[in-house]
């Protein structure tokens, strides 16, 4: 049985429908993340889980159990908020005691249980501070020490990380899937930073407008998007869409308008005829001085490079074809003795094999 | 080039702290001129002797000396009905205050937690009384207290079937606690209402997340949150009302004399300036004792000793 199930789950504001018939399970001691632009249902199906909110339509059970009518205060789930929302009147210390009090923890225990806590999130030593003395990064372990000091069987965690700078959100994500694993308790993820979801989950809700475009493992959502939208909401991409004119074996052909012929792996979707888009991570091509062309399992497309953006490690090389396509590509800056491998103007070949683009047939969305 | 930049701030803040001076000098004089002056004088008059026909005594007696007495104490500390008065304007004033605050609070309360745009026609009804003179609406409750009132005449039914005596309202020590509440009642619902409308509500949604009932999310988050309030607004109801006079005469009656009245009667009727100054004196202190108190327990909260 699934730790958390969701049956058919909806909920309108006036004509709007925010979450939109959705059903998913998780599993016990999954890191799972909803992810997706704001607006698209996430934090609203978080919070018809802790219960602040009540769906207009289906089921939330957890551990089989179902919670409509159940309030907040008497779920076996706590929630990590955005601002962290530790109370300013109490200490660090009375603010993890707070959730024991609240069960009526005997006294005797609530001292370890602090101590516990506090070392779970690597605070020892702070249980006397008050919040306004903690920097963000000291304050969002003490919000996930309170949350968890009950042991619950679910943490939901509302952009937790959201609020901290960049070097301490790495820093902080590294710590939140060892704590994971740690405490073993489920935790559902709420973000709209795709690369924080990849790096955190286990499984990853792809929601978009009230509904769950992909669920699947981080690998498999970057690589094999299943909609145009999970393509471009998941790191960059190039989408070229075309309609398929020729199936061959294991290989097929799109017309892209500007490009031409586009060889792909043959989807088993896919028939003569059918429209698509080809997703082509940047990463996955290669750029050469040299113009080549004719090779049996590789696109080759020539251009001129038209912009470039460079970041230290890698360049991003924005290649615009002689039809106006732009192709988006990203290499290492690994030439000794310069900075990067190409400059605006340089006349390039673009290639990437046949199985580095995932074809999206059209059906799947628009 | 390091100095001409320190130079240039410096000026800069020597012109900021002008438009300091400027800025809040006036109402600094002004405070000083109709405010602190005037209270060293009312002090000073204490140690002097009364005039024979009212006022102060000449300062200086026939042989040129200084002419001060503590005389003007001795009835305060030794005639025990002014110590009663005193007390017991102290007694009216914590009940009134007391009295505020329950009835202020969930109005506050109710006023923070409702919709936006509802909030400021609410706290302009809790202002509106003001919009009608002092005097009438005191009035008033003599008529709604006073004997030939529905109200009294339907309590006195009441009182009558039960088998009671018969009650009069008005000139007691109930009906000038019920006029200082009825006039000090905004003053204590409005910085609660201040205090309250700023909570963040994601620390409701905390608590109860963490499994808060109701009631404690109210003691253990609000109620803590909103002390400062409560401060504010005791200080704001209590000190007033420990000084007020008008109140207690339209409604008290000789059971309800307050301190303020008798200050009154003692610079207008008895013409004893130096006791009057007493009492104002020690009304002062007392003020200022629950001032004090109110600033020392609305300031930030120390370190724990956990």
């Amino acid at each position: 049985m699934a730790l958390l199930e969701i049956r058919n789950l909806s909920r309108r504001f006036g004509d709007n429908t925010v979450v939109d018939n959705i059903s998913l399970s998780i599993e016990a001691g999954e890191f799972f993340t909803l992810l997706g632009p704001s607006g698209c249902g996430k934090t609203t199906l978080l919070r018809m889980i802790a219960g602040f909110d009540a769906p207009d339509a289906g089921q939330i059970l957890l551990d089989g159990i179902d919670l409509s009518g159940v309030p907040p205060e008497s779920r076996a789930v706590r929630t990590v908020f955005q601002n962290y929302a530790l109370f300013p009147h109490m200490t660090v210390a009375q603010n993890i005691a707070f959730p024991l009090e609240m069960a009526n923890t005997p006294k005797s225990e609530i001292k370890q249980k602090i101590e516990e806590a506090l070392d779970d999130v690597r605070l020892s030593g702070f249980a006397a501070r008050w919040p306004h003395e903690l920097s963000g990064g000291q304050r969002q372990r003490v919000a996930i020490a309170r949350a968890l000091v009950t042991r619950p069987r679910l943490l939901l965690l509302d952009e937790p990380l959201s609020a901290l700078d960049a070097q301490l959100r790495e820093q902080m994500q590294i710590e939140l899937i060892n704590l994971q694993k740690e405490v073993g308790i489920t935790f559902i993820y709420v973000t709209h930073d795709q690369a924080e979801a990849l790096a955190l989950s286990h499984r990853i809700a792809v929601m978009n407008k009230g509904q769950v475009e992909q669920l699947d493992e981080p690998a498999r959502i970057y690589s094999y998007p299943k909609s145009r939208f999970v393509a471009d909401f998941i790191g960059t991409c190039n989408l070229f869409d075309g309609t398929v004119t020729q199936i061959e074996g294991n290989t097929m052909l799109l017309d892209v308008p500007g490009m031409g012929a586009v060889k792909a792996v043959a989807a088993p979707d896919a028939v003569v005829g059918s429209q698509g888009t080809i997703a082509l991570r940047p990463e996955k091509t290669q750029v050469s001085a040299e113009i080549v062309s004719g090779v049996a399992d590789e696109n080759h497309f020539d251009g001129y490079v038209k912009e470039l953006l460079y970041m230290g490690g890698v360049t991003v090389y924005i290649v615009e074809t002689e039809g106006g396509v732009r192709i988006e590509t990203l290499l290492a800056n690994s030439a000794i003795g310069r900075p990067r491998l190409f400059e605006v103007g340089d006349a390039v070949d673009v290639a990437w094999r046949v199985d580095a683009g995932h074809f999206i047939a059209l059906a799947s969305h628009g | 080039m390091a100095d001409t930049g320190k130079a240039a701030a410096s000026q800069k803040r020597d012109q900021s702290s002008l438009a300091r001076w400027l800025i809040s000098g006036p109402p600094l004089l002004y405070l000083i001129f109709f405010f602190a002056v005037p209270t060293l004088i009312m002090a000073f008059a204490a140690f002097r002797y009364p005039g024979d026909y009212g006022g102060l005594a000449p300062l200086f007696d026939d042989t040129g000396a200084l002419d001060l007495t503590l005389e003007s104490f001795t009835p305060f500390f030794s005639d025990f009905v002014y110590t009663a008065i005193f007390l017991k304007s102290l007694l009216f004033a914590i009940t009134t205050t007391l009295v505020c605050l329950l009835m202020a609070y969930p109005l506050a309360l109710l006023i923070a937690r409702s919709p936006q745009k509802w909030r400021n026609l609410l706290v302009l009804l809790v202002i509106l009384p003001f919009w009608s003179n002092f005097l009438i609406r005191i009035y008033a409750w003599m008529i709604i207290l006073g004997p030939q009132s529905a109200l009294t005449r339907g309590l006195n039914a009441v009182l009558d079937v039960l088998g009671f005596a018969p009650v009069t309202l008005l000139y007691s020590a109930f009906a000038v606690i019920v006029g200082l509440v009825y006039v000090h009642l905004p003053f204590m619902v409005l910085p609660l209402y201040a205090n309250l409308e700023k909570h963040d509500p994601a620390l409701l949604d905390a608590a109860q997340d963490l499994g808060a009932g109701a009631w404690q999310r109210f003691w253990r988050v609000t109620f803590p949150l909103s002390l400062p309030g409560v401060y504010a607004g005791a200080a704001l109801v209590f000190i007033p009302a420990l000084g007020i006079f008008a109140v207690s005469d339209l409604l008290g009656g000789t059971g309800g004399i307050m301190i303020g009245n008798v200050i009154k009667q003692q610079f207008l009727d008895s013409r004893d300036w130096p006791f009057g100054s007493v009492l104002s004196i020690m009304l002062t202190v007392a003020a200022l004792a629950a001032a004090g108190l109110a600033a020392l327990l609305a300031r930030p909260r120390r370190r724990a000793h956990a």
